[in-house]
């Protein structure tokens, strides 16, 4: 007997590819040589040898295909008869070997007679994926370990047959399989075998095999194999004494026994998990896979590196250096014109060798284009604005600082210290309108000179207590600010109010908005979409339009012509005491707006002044202020609601329940992310896995999402009495205007290149929730909006009010 | 817009002002929707990461998510941190700038890799020169001798041949340095200091004053009144390298002078590794301070610590001896509410320091005041509260990254 013989593994398919490529692959893995695989197709399609062999490599491949399916024992009996190996051992195309499978049982055999040896066997349960047509492993566990006993296997077969390996010679002795017993036909062979030979047991997992549950099993193969089964055990009935079914049933008892011992060993208490032999077990075949596949490396590399040796060794390599270290550096000295020369001489040789002469001739004369076109271009000049501290012209004018505040915090001393160092203004006063602060608001701008009017907090109205201080200011201009907003440098009034005062029909102006460094990515992507989308602020502007055409502008153009901002909005004081803030519950800044270019005034849009200011705010904000911005912004624009009964969205209950699927959608899918799949990976690919997943109208479980929002969702969904169902549809209303806002979310995100790591993944997680909540926000306040117009709609809507309609 | 900011060193590496101010603009200006990407010159081993670019290495990193290109040579030139050209560097730069699509190119130290002027400028990239410090006008880059003494002019060069023993090729360098310079589509400095002493030097052109901004969510700002923070003497603060030009030696010679139990110098800090010739300095400061309780090394610290070490601290010092194009130092303390004593050098003091009202300022040219200072603060303690009612709060750096905006051209008409 030779020290390394050929083991024979007989695969038996029957047409289940994808499955039997595992199987190859484990075989291929095997540490052990020389192997040979004897492939028998019962009866399925021809399958691609040439696919199969290079799997296996240099593991031979013997291709047994047989026409019609003839049954499992036929199978095994034909691979038997084509193996050529000194053992034999089986696999079906569900079972995988570990990688020390064949060498742990070859091992075994060694300095014993016994012809037949085993191991022990995990059991997997599969489901096919048939979206990523991939099988997926359900559930995973051990097979008990089992040392041998002949007289057990009149009772059980225990021994599963992936874990066999027989010395060929006794299985042609026995006969091989009995092709009247069906599936049987493998116990019984183990059978008539143990009564020839005892078996060795190596108490290691080497192998996996796959089981099927009875229940998916049709009924007629069941009650088929039953049968095989029946008639086996009668054909050994006589070796089934009652003896040997007293020492079974002692057997069993012990076995049951030392397993409540295992559980438990000391009383009322679980085993460590880390000591368990399960535990110890699967460690042992993690160890296993890895010495496989680290084996496996080092002899590629082996190879590898001989191979290396082998070439450098040879007289065409000697040549080859010696000419690159004389002959080149002597002709093409290293950092010259002569070595750029002929590098590129060469690049283009392998160019032309790889890609062919067609793809060489394009480089060379798309180079000699852009060389030529690099001298036509003309030099722009760009207008670098006046940024001369100190040397600004004054002007002779005041101007009141209107600031309503409300425990401003200590970034008001900023704020109001920006106001006082304003360069080029003969006076500025500042009024601060303030709330009931409790956090020395009021003195901080009592410090600074400010003249301070108190109010009553519940009496606050973004129009009436502006109005309140237009009252009280004495400029020639007035500035409405946020007690937040800090404007960029000590010139920035002078450089709005030079602008308004070269046209006198200019009313109103307001500046860009910047956000703060510590804004976060959402912050980031609403002032970019504000600026650079909704108003255009990429370039200083001027509105001038006469009032009735405006009237034919759509809601956006109307915005982009009349949006005047109160975080930083300047006025002159004779034409704002004329129209003044109406007291409006919100956007009082675009109705004066709109109000001033319909009385024939002009409004300034700087983007060339800037006032820093942001907030970052939890999700639930967004859900409000999208319903409060939609409402108050359909009805002053005179946009007419989308028409939800088209849409066919026909009541409150229908809406809250396409809302609260996509946002359980959302939920499940930042619950699950596939974080290893995203690590370091361009930012659309997050996008694109997220809109995929929201696509797939699925059943999809309850989880949590952000608290705020999961509250505030529940608490409308119980309001109306709607139960949330598991799946959003493919393709409705709500998932359109979600996506178009993500879509624009994702024009910044790639804007910026950024790609997704630990740190801003939960930034990525919040700005998707922020947005859908201001989405779903939007759509309700849509909704009301229709609602209000279709008398013919008789829901309560009020409570929409109630919980959403306040806290912004 | 894509944007490409060029600066001889970088993070993680090397963390000094020029770099903080890199990766504070770098970050501002992807919050408002930028491309940005960092090129730098990189002086660790070829086998940290590089792979072969053409005839030159390239790594690429990120570091605070901001992207960075770091370039080498295969083999470094000993005079790398001199000259003012590079054929190879500008070929591969050429190819660089185009696979990125860059549209601007801002240039923030152009040493080490002044070849991107050239390429820029050869491509018609629009490009903006800041003006860090000295380096185009002296190869040392701070104006100053041998021994350390400050020197007013280059003279084209000549100088530092007399006085710096310079090789003859000086007189070259200058004149390529000036070519850059005037290559440049617009130039920036971040202080009037700066821009006085390239005018005084005959550099004339049309230069932008934009201040460095400080970040200020990186370095709150105290909340509450401003009051001290701790009991305990008063305690001197000094943040920064530790290395001659910065004076580090001139202030602990100064504080020693004064014999008072009611004053303490924290020094923070550490020397760059890499700076071989700094270690005597080091060392020979170290054994200075042993015979004096008061002063502490503290080591080494991170951007992020600054506003605790702020915290412990009631006058920060700058006792810089060498010219100083801004001194970021200056603005992080002042923000921090913490009065500043720096030197009549240093960039920044002249924009936001006034004397004996929020700060005080000492000449660099009669070093004796700063011991005469310290003297006055240690008699009368009041003087940093004082001094601290005061204190004007520096640019944030949204504003100076709106107004490079502005410059960049998107905000004008």
């Amino acid at each position: 007997m030779s020290k390394y013989p050929l083991i024979s593994l007989v695969v038996r398919t029957e047409g289940r590819q994808k499955l039997l490529r595992r199987a190859l692959q484990s075989i291929a893995g095997q540490t052990y040589r020389p192997i040979e695989v004897v492939l028998v197709n019962n009866g399925a399609h021809d399958l691609p040898l040439d696919a199969m062999k290079g799997m296996l490599g240099e593991v031979s491949l013997r291709y047994v295909r047989i026409e019609r399916n003839t049954g499992r024992a036929h199978s095994g009996n034909a691979g038997i008869a084509h193996a050529r190996g000194e053992y034999i051992g089986f696999l079906s195309d569900g079972d995988v070997l570990y990688p020390e499978h064949t060498a742990t049982l070859q091992a075994v055999f060694e300095g014993t007679d016994c012809k037949v040896a085993y191991s022990d066997v995990d059991a997997v349960s599969l489901s096919y994926d048939q979206h990523n047509d991939i099988f997926v492993e359900t559930s995973w566990y051990q097979l008990p370990s089992q040392d041998f006993s002949s007289e057990m296997l009149f009772f059980e077969d225990y021994i599963p047959a992936v874990s066999l390996l027989y010395y060929g010679e006794i299985l042609r002795t026995a006969g091989g399989f009995d092709e009247s017993l069906g599936d049987a036909s493998d116990w019984d062979l183990l059978i008539r075998v143990a009564a020839e030979s005892s078996f060795l047991h190596s108490p290691v997992r080497t192998a996996q095999t796959t089981c099927r549950s009875m229940r998916d099993e049709p009924t007629e193969t069941a009650l088929e194999e039953k049968e095989y089964c029946i008639r086996m055990l009668q054909k050994h009935a006589a070796r089934r004494t009652s003896e040997a079914v007293y020492r079974y049933s002692l057997r069993k008892k012990l076995q049951r026994h030392a397993l409540e011992e295992h559980r438990s060993p000391f009383p009322g208490k679980e085993p460590p998990a880390d000591d368990s032999p399960a535990h110890l077990r699967k460690r042992e075949y993690e160890r296993q896979v890895g010495a496989g596949v680290l084996r496996d490396l080092e002899s590629r590399l082996e190879d590898r590196n001989r191979y290396i040796e082998e070439i450098e060794k040879s007289t065409g390599w000697k040549v080859l250096n010696l000419y690159r270290k004389t002959l080149k550096s002597l002709c093409v000295p290293p950092e010259t014109k002569r070595e750029r020369i002929y590098n590129l001489l060469m690049k283009s040789i392998a160019v032309g060798i790889d890609s062919g002469a067609g793809v060489l001739i394009a480089k060379v004369k798309n180079t000699i284009r852009r060389t030529l076109a690099r001298k036509n271009i003309r030099r722009e000049q760009y207008i670098i604005p006046e940024i001369k501290a100190g040397t600004v012209n004054a002007i002779d004018t005041k101007v009141s600082v209107i600031i309503p505040t409300r425990n401003a915090g200590t970034d008001f001393r900023y704020v109001l210290e920006k106001i006082k160092i304003q360069k080029g203004i003969r006076d500025i006063e500042i009024i601060v309108m303030d709330s009931c602060s409790s956090d020395g608001t009021a003195g901080f701008a009592a410090a600074y000179g400010a003249k301070i009017i108190s109010l009553d907090a519940a009496a606050f109205n973004h129009g009436a207590t502006r109005n309140l201080g237009a009252e009280q200011a004495s400029g020639d201009f007035i500035i409405f600010m946020s007690q937040d907003a800090v404007p960029v440098d000590d010139i920035c009034i002078h450089r709005i109010l030079t602008e308004m005062l070269k046209d006198e029909k200019i009313a109103g102006a307001s500046i860009k908005q910047i956000p703060r460094s510590d804004a976060d990515l959402f912050a980031n992507w609403q002032l970019w979409f504000y600026n650079n989308k909704l108003l255009d602020y990429t370039r200083d502007k001027i509105s001038d339009m006469r009032g009735e055409e405006t009237e034919r502008l759509l809601s956006s153009e109307k915005r982009r012509l009349m949006q005047l901002d109160n975080v930083f909005s300047c006025f002159r004081k004779k034409i704002f005491d004329e129209f003044k803030f109406l007291p409006l519950p919100y956007a009082e800044d675009l109705d004066l707006g709109m109000r001033l270019v319909r009385g024939g005034y002009k409004l300034l849009f700087l983007a060339s002044a800037g006032v820093i200011h942001s907030h970052t705010r939890a999700p639930v904000y967004f859900l409000r202020r999208g319903y409060v911005d939609t409402k108050a912004l359909l009805n002053m624009l005179g946009q007419a609601p989308v028409d939800w009964n088209r849409a066919g969205i026909g009541s409150v209950d229908q809406l809250l329940t396409k809302i609260g699927a996509e946002y359980r959608s959302a939920c499940y899918f930042f619950r699950t992310l596939p974080m290893d799949d995203l690590l370091d990976a361009p930012s659309e690919r997050l996008f694109s896995l997220f809109k995929t997943f929201l696509n797939r109208g699925e059943s999809i479980p309850y989880v949590s999402g952000d608290p705020g929002l999961d509250t505030l969702f529940n608490r409308l969904l119980k309001e109306w009495h709607v139960c949330c169902p598991a799946f959003p549809a493919r393709d409705d209303v709500v998932k359109h205007h979600y996506f178009s806002f993500l879509d624009t979310f994702s024009e910044y995100v790639n804007q910026r290149a950024v790609r997704i790591t630990y740190e801003n993944i939960q930034e990525f997680i919040d700005a998707f929730y922020k947005l859908f909540a201001w989405t779903a926000g939007a759509t309700i306040g849509n909704y009301m909006v229709f609602s209000h117009h279709h008398p013919g709609n008789t829901e309560d809507l009020s409570p929409f009010e109630d919980i959403l309609g306040t806290g912004v | 817009m894509n944007i490409l900011y060029v600066v001889n060193d970088f993070f993680p590496l090397f963390y000094g002002g020029v770099e903080r101010y890199v990766l504070n603009i770098s970050k501002q200006m992807q919050r408002t929707g930028h491309r940005v990407k960092v090129l730098t010159y990189g002086m660790d081993d070829k086998k940290n990461g590089y792979s072969r670019w053409g005839d030159m290495f390239l790594k690429k990193y990120s570091y605070e998510q901001v992207p960075v290109l770091c370039v080498r040579h295969n083999e470094i030139p000993p005079d790398i941190g001199y000259r003012t050209g590079d054929s190879l560097m500008e070929t591969h730069l050429c190819d660089l700038l185009q696979q990125e699509h860059i549209d601007i190119v801002h240039v923030a130290h152009p040493m080490k890799l002044c070849s991107v002027i050239n390429s820029a400028h050869h491509l018609n990239i629009p490009l903006f020169l800041t003006l860090t410090d000295f380096w185009l006008l002296c190869p040392r880059g701070r104006f100053f001798k041998p021994d350390y003494s400050p020197c007013n002019s280059p003279m084209e060069g000549r100088k530092c041949m007399e006085e710096c023993g310079a090789e003859s090729s000086v007189i070259q360098r200058y004149a390529h340095a000036y070519a850059l310079f005037q290559k440049a589509d617009h130039i920036i400095a971040p202080s009037r200091f700066i821009r006085k002493i390239f005018e005084q030097n005959g550099w004339h052109k049309e230069i932008a004053l934009v201040k460095h901004g400080v970040d200020y969510a990186r370095i709150a700002a105290p909340s509450g009144r401003i009051h001290r923070k701790h009991n305990g003497p008063l305690v001197f603060g000094y943040t920064g390298l530790i290395t001659r030009f910065k004076g580090v030696d001139l202030l602990v010679q100064s504080f020693k002078r004064v014999k008072s139990d009611k004053i303490a110098l924290h020094i923070h800090g550490d020397i760059y590794k890499e700076w071989v010739w700094e270690r005597d300095f080091f060392h020979e400061l170290r054994n200075s301070i042993k015979d004096d309780m008061r002063i502490k090394f503290l080591g080494k610290y991170s951007h992020d610590q600054l506003q605790d070490i702020f915290s412990s601290i009631d006058m920060t010092v700058v006792p810089s001896t060498t010219l100083e194009s801004y001194g970021l130092v200056v603005t992080e303390s002042l923000l921090c509410s913490v009065p500043v004593l720096v030197s009549d050098i240093v960039g920044s003091a002249y924009e936001y320091v006034s004397d004996g009202v929020n700060g005080f300022v000492f000449s660099v040219n009669h070093p004796e005041t700063l011991g005469e200072i310290i003297g006055r603060i240690a008699a009368d303690p009041s003087l940093p509260g004082m001094l601290r009612e005061n204190i004007v709060p520096p640019p944030r750096i949204e504003e100076e990254a709106f107004m490079l905006e502005c410059l960049y051209g998107r905000g004008n008409g």
